[in-house]
């Protein structure tokens, strides 16, 4: 029930300013009543005690003189009277005992004022009695049902009184006058009642007007900004509103206007905005995955060039190796052409010797020159040993060339040129023992000069000619040993190149050992790149998905 | 000595009559045996040579029991003991002229002016 009641309250916006209204109406109207009731009671209060002070006055002037030559019979009578004049009204007179000496009431005559008195009159009573002073204070009693207001005056003990009481006693007694306030209450009760029916009539006719207001003047105007409203909430921005007139609501209707019109550009911007940021992240994503596949392969190539790198170096190193060996192998070629030309300076020496030799032949061919002739048959095999010789000589020049080739060629076949050094070196031992076959031979020429001296001259002329190819040979010889000593310069030389290579080669591998490890720092990169292009990518793709419900939550408005 | 007003009935009926009837001195003793109770027993008799006939005289009122005759404030307040008279109804034993002088130990000025206690010459028998 309240929830209904609430909610209604809560839908309705002239409920919800009719209760405040109604509820600041209702506590003025009961402030305003109570302020008056208060008031009027105060006011009837104010008024009654200053009557019946007035009264009590009245009476005390009034039995005065009677009371002065003891006609105390007068008194009552007039009280009697004042009795069935009056109703609503009690007098009591009563001594400094507070025992009733007269009374508009004949059975309290006598009685002390205690008996009909509350607590506080009887207090007030005894203190007035005792100090001649009466309180401000309104004391209410009830006489059978009937409410009554009391004043209490005191009667002082004056010049005028001294001549009955005598003059010690301050205090000869006390009037109290008893109105009802029936009157006077049930008039506040009358001007309550108006008062309520005013208020209620006014509640009425503010709840009246503040519907009819509401009805004729607001409830439109709300409704068109509830329709209004709605359209907005439905999405729906085609709509625009009539403005009639300038007041609060039609400026909002107005407002409403401008905000759908901004509203509707604004949406129809975000749409075609959205439309671009989709293709824009569409064309993102497909970057991102191609980045991707770049950076997959540029990782996978990075890997293949580091391995490449270190399959590099690894071969660099081999070749390192390989020259290294070539180096040694160029070394002992080196040493063995010095060691063949040492040889062949031997051979040049002995080459030498042979020419010594041959002129000794000579001198001696001379000396045996008869002998010449008996020798010249013999001269034969001389030219043959020395044909030998030359042959000899000549095949060494052969390999001393096929050497220096085999030197130019380097490499393995170093190797064949050592077996031709050796070939050589033999030949030249094959010469030497020739040539010793020929001193030989040439020494039994000798002996056998003696007796074919004059056959030796013949042969001297040989001998000169074994003597120039002596010098011949000398000359080849000469010219083999500086081809080889250019061929171990040469040697040398590709040995030093080689060194220089195998320096090169070696700094070679250890760029391909950085290149490896550079790579593997490309290849980390990648593999980041990689990563980054993915989380670009699953971006791409939100971003996309965003763009797209929100191009459709763009496309359920209406513009 | 005093008497009493009863005594005067008698021989002057007319006025003794009229004194009853009108004068407020014939219920004198009312008046102050009303106090009584309030008031002190010195205050009470102090109301004595007022309200009652020739208190504190000779032959005057002593109490209301031994005296009742003289309560009241009778004939012989103002024309003094009648004893003599009553017993002799000789005129000149009795105070005939009357002035106000003779009013104003009890009818004094203070009292007249705290509650018009004016003397009446001749109220009430007269």
């Amino acid at each position: 029930m309240f929830d209904k009641i609430f909610k209604l309250v809560n839908r309705r916006l002239w409920l919800r300013l009719l209760i405040p209204v109604s509820i600041i109406v209702i506590v003025v109207v009961f402030a305003n009543l109570w302020y008056n009731i208060s008031f009027q009671m105060k006011s009837g209060e104010t008024q009654m005690k200053a009557q019946n002070k007035m009264l009590a006055r009245a009476v005390e002037g009034g039995m005065f003189d009677a009371l002065a030559s003891g006609d105390n019979d007068t008194v009552r009578t007039q009280f009697k009277r004042l009795n069935e004049q009056i109703k609503d009204l009690k007098v009591f007179v009563y001594d400094f005992n507070s025992v009733v000496s007269f009374s508009t009431d004949i059975n309290s005559v006598g009685k002390k004022m205690d008996d009909f008195l509350d607590q506080d009159s009887k207090k007030d009573i005894s203190s007035m009695l005792e100090n001649g002073h009466a309180s401000d204070q309104s004391f209410h009693v009830s006489f059978a049902g009937t409410p009554f207001l009391v004043e209490n005056e005191p009667i002082l003990n004056e010049q005028r009184c001294f001549h009955c009481h005598g003059s010690k006693r301050k205090v000869l007694g006390g009037i109290s006058v008893f109105s009802s306030e029936m009157a006077v209450k049930q008039a506040i009760a009358d001007g309550k009642m108006i008062s309520i029916v005013i208020g209620v009539a006014g509640l009425v006719v503010i709840i009246l007007f503040i519907w009819l207001f509401f009805h004729f003047l607001v409830n439109k105007k709300i409704h068109m900004v509830l329709a209004a409203t709605s359209n907005l909430r439905q999405k729906d921005f085609t709509h625009t509103y009539d403005v009639e007139e300038g007041d609060e609501i039609n400026y909002i209707l107005a407002k409403i206007n401008l905000v759908t019109k901004d509203l509707r550009k604004m949406i129809i911007q975000v749409v075609e905005n959205s439309g671009v940021i989709s293709s824009s992240a569409s064309e993102l994503s497909h970057i991102s995955e191609n980045l991707n596949t770049a950076s997959t392969d540029a990782s996978e190539k990075a890997t293949t060039v580091s391995a490449a790198a270190e399959e590099m170096s690894s071969n660099n190193q081999s070749i390192a190796t390989s020259m290294e060996q070539s180096t040694d192998t160029l070394n002992a070629i080196a040493s063995a052409i010095e060691e063949m030309s040492a040889t062949v300076s031997e051979i040049a020496q002995n080459v030498t010797s042979s020419k010594e030799i041959t002129e000794q032949v000579v001198e001696g061919f001379e000396v045996i020159a008869q002998v010449v002739d008996e020798l010249g048959e013999r001269a034969n095999d001389v030219d043959i040993v020395t044909d030998e010789i030359r042959a000899i000589s000549e095949q060494v020049s052969m390999l001393a060339l096929n050497a220096k080739i085999e030197a130019a060629r380097a490499g393995e076949a170093g190797k064949g040129f050592a077996v031709v050094a050796q070939e050589i070196t033999e030949l030249a031992s094959e010469t030497n023992e020739s040539t010793l076959q020929a001193d030989e031979k040439l020494r039994w020429i000798k002996e056998k000069s003696k007796e074919v001296t004059q056959k030796v001259s013949g042969l001297a002329s040989i001998v000169k000619e074994s003597d120039e190819a002596m010098s011949s040979i000398s000359a080849a010889v000469e010219e083999q040993n500086v081809t080889t000593r250019e061929i171990t310069k040469n040697i040398n030389d590709v040995s030093s190149e080689i060194s220089e290579v195998n320096n090169n080669v070696s700094e070679g591998a250890s760029v391909a050992a950085e290149i490896a490890k550079e790579i593997t720092v490309v290849e980390e990169g990648s593999r980041q790149v990689q990563e980054s292009s993915d989380k670009l990518n699953d971006n791409a793709t939100a971003l996309l998905t965003m763009a797209e419900n929100f191009m459709a939550l763009m496309k359920k408005f209406k513009v | 000595m005093y008497v009493g007003s009863e005594v005067c009935k008698d021989c002057h009926e007319h006025e003794y009559s009229n004194y009853m009837k009108y004068s407020k001195k014939a219920k004198s003793f009312d008046s102050i045996k009303k106090m009584e109770k309030k008031l002190t027993p010195e205050e009470y008799q102090s109301c004595f040579e007022c309200h009652t006939t020739g208190y504190g005289k000779k032959g005057g009122f002593v109490s209301e029991e031994k005296t009742p005759q003289l309560k009241d404030a009778g004939c012989e307040v103002c024309h003094g003991p009648g004893s003599l008279h009553a017993e002799s109804e000789d005129p000149d034993l009795i105070t005939r002229e009357i002035s106000m002088e003779n009013c104003n130990t009890c009818h004094s000025k203070d009292r007249i002016e705290a509650f018009d206690f004016k003397p009446l010459l001749f109220g009430g028998a007269h």
